[in-house]
């Protein structure tokens, strides 16, 4: 996949080979940054939908 | 310029306008002016407060923020986080008082108006401290939005940008000018809908054009792999402070003007769960989605070929063998040009001047309350009448816009730090006030005023006249800190009124209703 997007964009498929760059190195989201992205945030959606019923119930 | 584009774009515009001339006929006082006649459903009042909270920030600076630097930047991630938790915790802890609290206490219906009577503050000197604030910091943050109208204007249509800002600026001028508060409310209605939609359907079209999530991983991995990693500048003294600096935007929350009198507008305390529901879930899936085009945007423009992006106006730069954007802010609008139907294209960016207009005009309908209700009838004419009293907010409403305008006729003014630092000095100044008068039945009229006067000082030295190392921190980290200290103190060497303190236990036992 990466091998394909770099060879689209000549100037860059140049630089990374000047660079040493290897084409085939796999990057990936930090775990930290999952955790920090999908935890958090969402929490706070499902705490407002427990709130919701909790109002309700009373 | 794409005729289909702008003519889609000027019937959104128009919509708008006869939304403001249908309210023109249900504004009968000033309350229906400022505050509806407090009649907001909760689904209203959450979307309300969230268009007229996220501006042109969340189309154009949260997804160029995250372009800029992925996930590792402090103004991406960190910022988004910070923001929501924000957001969530001020309908949570002060919407429900605050809608109370306003009505038990003289029917309040501006925030100078509820602290001058929440604190029995007969010198009125309270309400005129707050309306200054007010007015300071509103005058510059219309401006910004109006400069970033503008900027929208020029680049998307070809005008000039001095054109482009005085037809932005009419627009809505006329609508808050004709509708008050519930034209307001319901555009921001409409416009909060309409940004929500963009901001699920742009990243989603632009996933799949790119080849999916893997190769947009991989493309920015390769161009930085810090930008992967939201922890990359833990451990360092200045990424730590970009960090906390980020995070921190959330803090200002508690203190804006035009985001809590939507608390106080509401039809009733009850009303606050699902508004919290409902402006929470729409809030975080707008911040994913801009976050999500800003990130899927720094690959695809990398891969694209110049000429396609030169065919549509859009300046790349070619940094380190890496095809940048010019102006990272602009990627929303390069993606909407690049990858819809000139219809789709023009509703995309009706999005984007919805963003943008519903921030100016909750702003213009504060300041111009601040005029009428805290100036013109606390000081020069109490016996004025309701009818007066509307059409004084009226022309408040254009003389602002006006000088807004003109301070925006610089197209060199900065839309992003002057956005700051409106916020800094609303969440500092007001922000620990507004908490501890709904939460502290101590707090004492000389500390609320010292608490003020504390915070935004405090703003406006760090953010202007210090530099480098701890002074890096956003400014309403020391602002709101000091603002509390400050209140608590002076508070304690005092002692609330009676009359203060019944008004307190009356809106706690409220609470339960």
């Amino acid at each position: 996949m990466i091998s394909s997007l770099i060879s689209q964009n000549p100037i860059w498929a140049e630089s990374s080979k000047q660079e040493g760059v290897s084409i085939m190195e796999e990057f990936a989201v930090s775990g930290a940054t999952w955790f920090w992205l999908l935890v958090p945030m969402p929490l706070l959606i499902i705490l407002s939908v427990v709130s919701l019923f909790t109002n309700r119930g009373r | 310029m794409d005729t289909t584009v702008l003519i889609t774009f000027i019937v959104y515009l128009i919509g708008m306008l006869v939304i403001g001339l249908f309210m023109y006929y249900r504004t009968n006082n000033l309350s229906d002016y400022v505050l509806g006649g407090r009649s907001l459903r909760p689904g209203v009042a959450a979307l309300s407060a969230g268009a007229s909270d996220m501006s042109g920030w969340l189309l154009l600076g949260l997804p160029g923020a995250v372009y800029a630097s992925g996930f590792g930047g402090a103004y991406g991630g960190w910022m988004a986080i910070g923001l929501a938790v924000g957001a969530y915790l001020n309908w949570h802890f002060v919407a429900k008082r605050l809608r109370i609290y306003t009505e038990v206490s003289n029917n309040s219906i501006t925030i100078p108006d509820f602290l001058e009577n929440r604190f029995k503050d007969k010198s009125h000197v309270l309400r005129v401290i707050s309306a200054l604030v007010i007015l300071l910091f509103f005058t510059f943050y219309t401006s910004s939005g109006m400069v970033a109208g503008a900027t929208l204007f020029e680049a998307s249509f070809g005008f000039s940008y001095q054109t482009a800002l005085w037809i932005g600026a009419l627009v809505v001028v006329s609508y808050t000018f004709l509708g008050g508060f519930l034209a307001v409310v319901w555009t921001d209605f409409f416009q909060g809908t309409l940004m929500l939609l963009a901001l699920i359907v742009v990243p989603i079209v632009a996933l799949n054009e790119i080849g999916g999530w893997d190769a947009a991983v991989q493309t920015i991995g390769s161009i930085n792999p810090d930008h992967l990693d939201m922890l990359a500048g833990v451990g360092t003294f200045a990424g730590t402070i970009a960090i906390i600096s980020g995070a921190a935007w959330g803090l200002g929350y508690f203190g804006q003007p035009h985001i809590i009198v939507r608390f106080m507008a509401l039809r009733s305390p009850k009303d606050v769960p699902k508004a919290k529901f409902i402006g929470t879930t729409w809030m975080i899936l707008g911040l994913y989605g801009a976050m999500f085009t800003g990130f899927i945007g720094l690959a695809f423009i990398s891969t694209q070929d110049v000429s396609i992006l030169s065919n549509v106006g859009i300046e790349v730069v070619n940094e380190g063998g890496v095809q940048l954007l010019d102006n990272p802010e602009v990627i929303f609008i390069a993606f909407s040009q690049l990858l819809f139907h000139p219809v789709i294209a023009g509703i995309l960016l009706a999005a984007i001047l919805s963003a943008i207009m519903s921030t100016i005009d909750s702003q213009l309908l504060v300041s111009s309350s601040a005029v009428a209700e805290d100036f013109y009838k606390a000081i020069f004419r109490k016996q004025a009448s309701e009818k007066e009293l509307v059409w004084v907010g009226r022309f408040a409403t254009i003389i602002i816009a006006l000088i807004a305008a003109l301070i925006a006729t610089n197209p060199e003014a900065s839309v992003l730090e002057l956005v700051g630092y409106a916020w800094a000095g609303f969440g500092a100044a007001f922000g620990p006030t507004i908490i501890l008068s709904l939460f502290w039945k101590g707090i004492t009229r000389n500390g609320a005023l010292a608490g003020i006067i504390a915070g935004a000082v405090t703003v406006v030295v760090w953010g202007n006249f210090l530099e480098g190392g701890i002074f890096d921190l956003y400014e309403i980290v020391p602002g709101f800190v000091l603002n509390l200290i400050v209140s608590v103190v002076v508070s304690m060497a005092g002692r609330p009124t009676p009359e203060m303190e019944a008004e307190f236990d009356e809106t706690v036992a409220k609470l339960d209703e």
